[in-house]
């Protein structure tokens, strides 16, 4: 007992003394960084408040801006940094430091930096990575309504209103929509040369049970051994990924299930593998995969970037806002490539077949946040503004140095250099891309589109496709998955094992489809879709 | 006496099958890495339309090339991971067997209970985000080296087997040493460690093949390209390429990836110095893992 007491005694001594160790490491380091110890920053506020009264400029004083965004990390980050802190620095007074996170970190990284309260200013959220609504609610970003009407109002006039809504936690904006190609349509993706060969009138397909189509495939599965004629993908399933073409917009993970009617106006929460719709669909894919359209093994291939990558595939699930026929009635060529392969390239014709629709997880899947740590919001909202008003800023963040990383082509797109040392994925990861350059056709798909026509007439085509779509009566509505999280991944599992085999066709549906659905209600999809109705509708009323 | 004579010949047929069953497992593991290291050298087009083969139809450089050359600084993280895994090693076996010695001895006084403290983090640890404050917070090391060496400098599991390990050595040369007027400092260093060669090679190797293997640490704390490790560039392209198919976003962007043969270059050049290093080390290890089991 008394060994036992010391040994007691002892440990509690250690802790303490660890304890005091800790939080004097704490203040000192809160001191340091200029916020949390109350006597420094009252200093700060006193010579922000002399400052301000000298010169009468809230820009008076230089600050630095910390800037996290998802992306392949970048050799010349910290060049390009420089580069663009000099445009800011003369527009805002404010340098800003890109820090470019990998694709597969970023989620960790920013849920950590949240969670521990450490400081930045701007970071990328979205629907599908660093959660927006989730950290919103975590209260990690700041709220944007003022800073929005101070500094922001370009930025407020270019997204439409429910894109708008769809960023608003409890009443509060906490985030700027980056304003990009939002809306999805939905159709089909036709090889070119196979086209012309076997004579598809691709322009008047009417969807996918189109009888034309079938005997194209017909054709090339006859004369074509090395093709496949549909090349599906689980990563691309045109049913489970893509329902809403058949009018059925997946309420949380695309896989469970729980959709509602896009048709319809009240706001039903139904099953979309327990519908006509899911039974057609899958009596079509095994039909074609009888006829052997499909490869074999599509069910549990992962992977089918070479055969992509070789053409292989006379026709692909699409989703083009802008399809072909859309730019040639602008007097655009076909923008669509199929392989761009060392081999060549080869194109490809785009038909929609529904039109343009902005989803609820679509309109939330590029955001900026303003960081509550933040001690610069002013000047973060100004840069937000920057890089949806100011071409050159933006751009430089988008795509790097003019004449090192990339160079403009006569019809003002741009070429980029692949093995520079910043060549991030995309520029809609920023802000505003009706300002973007466009890449040329060795790098990008829609470089053909341009043509001789010019940047403005493309960018001005895919905008108003966007602005006309139409909205998800969604919008704005977070689903809480808490309380039926085990549901949802009982079904997701139910899926993976025998939904994608329906899906791809691998499977006969007379004798599967009702055991998936049977699978799925032992799973709980009834209780999922019973709790979506649930919040669907105390969300609607709070609305109201 | 036939036996003697003849050796071999009346187990001539057991020989051959138990030969034969691990003539094929060892086929079994190498080949894998065989077909990993053709795919690095074959051509890209071809891999497309053929797949893998294990007689390449076209071979190029093309994929070394482009991770030499390319956007990401494999040259400056092989030199990162080097310095990191030599510099890590050192220091974990310096503070473990600091650590481990006088925990074997009976002579300390409160070793039972430094042990408890050795031991308590084995079975409850303060969790992710504790860990990454104190790091990133207290003690400022995002975006410095020290963030991928100091977290590992010591593990209680090394500290445990080590100490088991000096606890079997015979107390009796200890004590001769001590009458023989050396200090105890002295005693660890001359007589104790090169008594226990085995056991700081089998560690070193874990502790190094750990650090050598390290992304995730790098993941969170490293922002900075000059200081990624090897690993974590291995790990960001595999991701990239992952992430980039299973969003419809990006697609269009897919070929300015590195792809497959890229993808086995890269593992290729970090399983080598491995690979290169166990020939080595292994006649302590396979010591270090029998003489505990012997001499009792």
């Amino acid at each position: 007992m008394y060994k036992f007491k010391r040994a007691v005694a002892l440990t509690v001594c250690l802790m303490l003394a660890l304890v005091t160790l800790l939080s004097g490491c704490g203040s000192g380091n809160e001191d340091q960084a200029g916020k949390g110890a109350t006597s420094v920053s009252t200093a700060e506020a006193k010579t922000t408040e002399t400052t301000a009264e000298t010169t009468a400029s809230p820009n008076a004083k230089e600050v630095a801006l910390s800037f996290y965004l998802v992306g392949t990390p970048q050799k010349d980050t910290e060049d390009v940094s420089a580069q663009l802190s000099k445009l800011t620095k003369e527009k805002i007074n404010a340098t800003v430091k890109l820090n470019i996170i990998d694709w597969g970190s970023y989620d960790q990284k920013m849920s950590l930096m949240i969670a521990s309260e450490n400081y930045y200013d701007i970071c990328f959220t979205s629907s599908w990575t660093n959660n927006f609504a989730q950290n919103a609610a975590k209260d990690a970003y700041a709220p944007l309504d003022e800073l929005l009407a101070k500094y922001g109002q370009k930025t407020l006039s270019l997204s439409r209103k429910e894109v708008w809504d769809a960023v608003k936690i409890n009443g509060k904006t906490y985030a700027s929509p980056i304003f990009q190609q939002n809306a999805q349509g939905y159709g089909i993706s036709v090889q070119a040369p196979l086209v012309e060969k076997y004579g598809l009138d691709w322009k008047n397909l009417k969807g996918w049970d189109d009888p034309a189509l079938d005997a194209w495939f017909a054709k090339i599965k006859q004369s074509e051994p090395d093709k496949i004629c549909f090349g599906y993908q689980t990563t691309y399933d045109p049913f489970i990924q893509c329902s809403v073409q058949f009018g059925l917009e997946p309420i949380s993970d695309v896989m469970a299930p729980g959709a509602i009617n896009t048709g319809s106006s009240d706001i039903k929460v139904i099953n979309q593998y327990d519908t006509q719709e899911f039974k057609d669909y899958v009596k079509r894919m095994h039909d074609w995969y009888d006829k052997g359209y499909i490869r074999k093994d599509a069910a549990t291939l992962k992977d089918q970037t070479a055969d992509q990558k070789v053409a292989k595939f006379a026709a692909l699930q699409a989703t083009p806002d802008v399809d072909s026929l859309d730019w040639s009635s602008l007097g655009i060529t076909s923008p669509g490539i199929m392989a761009s392969h060392t081999g060549g390239l080869v194109k490809s014709y785009e038909k929609k077949f529904s039109p343009t629709y902005l989803s609820n997880a679509r309109a939330t899947c590029a955001l900026l946040a303003i960081s509550k740590t933040s001690e610069n919001p002013d000047r973060a909202m100004q840069f937000i503004e920057l890089l949806n008003t100011d071409p050159k800023i933006y751009n430089t963040c988008a795509f790097g140095r003019e004449g090192k990383d990339y160079t403009v082509n006569q019809n003002g797109s741009i070429h980029v250099d692949i093995n520079s040392g910043y060549n991030t994925a995309g520029p809609w990861l920023f802000g505003y891309m009706g300002n973007a350059y466009v890449p040329d056709t060795s790098t990008s798909a829609e470089g053909a589109a341009i043509g001789t026509s010019g940047l403005p007439k493309f960018h001005e085509a895919w905008i108003k496709v966007n602005n006309e779509a139409k909205t998800s009566p969604l919008l704005g509505f977070v689903f809480d998955t808490a309380p039926v999280k085990t549901e949802i991944a009982n079904c997701k599992t139910v899926v993976e094992t025998i939904g994608y085999s329906l899906s791809s066709g691998s499977v006969d549906p007379e004798k599967y489809l009702p055991q998936f659905i049977e699978k799925l209600k032992t799973a709980g999809s009834e209780s999922i879709i019973a709790e979506e109705q649930k919040q669907i509708d105390a969300w609607l009323k709070a609305k109201k | 006496m036939e036996k003697s004579a003849k050796p071999g010949y009346k187990s001539l047929l057991p020989n051959i099958a138990i030969h034969s069953v691990f003539l094929i497992y060892c086929l079994l593991v190498i080949l894998p890495i065989i077909m990993v290291v053709i795919i690095s050298f074959t051509d890209e087009g071809f891999l497309n339309i053929a797949g893998y083969r294990f007689i390449p139809g076209k071979m190029n450089l093309n994929a070394y090339i482009y991770i030499f050359t390319g956007n990401v600084t494999v040259l400056n993280a092989y030199a990162v991971t080097m310095l990191v895994t030599a510099a890590g090693t050192i220091l974990n076996l310096i503070i473990s067997s600091l650590l481990s010695y006088p925990l074997s001895r009976a002579e300390v006084k409160y070793r039972s209970r430094i042990s408890f403290f050795v031991m308590f983090p084995l079975l409850f640890s303060g969790g992710m985000v504790p860990w990454y404050i104190l790091i990133s917070k207290y003690l400022h090391l995002s975006d410095n080296l020290l963030a991928l060496i100091v977290p590992y400098a010591v593990s209680s599991v090394y500290v445990l087997i080590m100490r088991n390990f000096f606890r079997d050595l015979p107390d009796a040369i200890v004590e001769a040493a001590r009458i023989d007027g050396s200090g105890e400092f002295n005693t660890f260093i001359a007589v104790i460690l090169p008594l226990s060669k085995p056991i700081i090679a089998t560690v070193g190797l874990f502790v190094g093949i750990f650090f050598w293997n390290d992304w995730y640490t790098c993941s969170l704390f490293i922002s900075e390209n000059k200081l990624f490790t090897l690993q974590y560039l291995l790990q960001i392209i595999m991701n990239q390429i992952a992430f980039l198919q299973g969003n419809d976003m990006l697609r269009g962007t897919l070929d300015n990836l590195p792809s497959e043969s890229a993808r086995m270059a890269a593992c290729v050049l970090t399983v080598a110095p491995i690979l290169f290093l166990y020939p080595f080390l292994q006649r302590y290890i396979v010591k270090g893992l029998t003489l505990g089991a012997v001499k009792t």
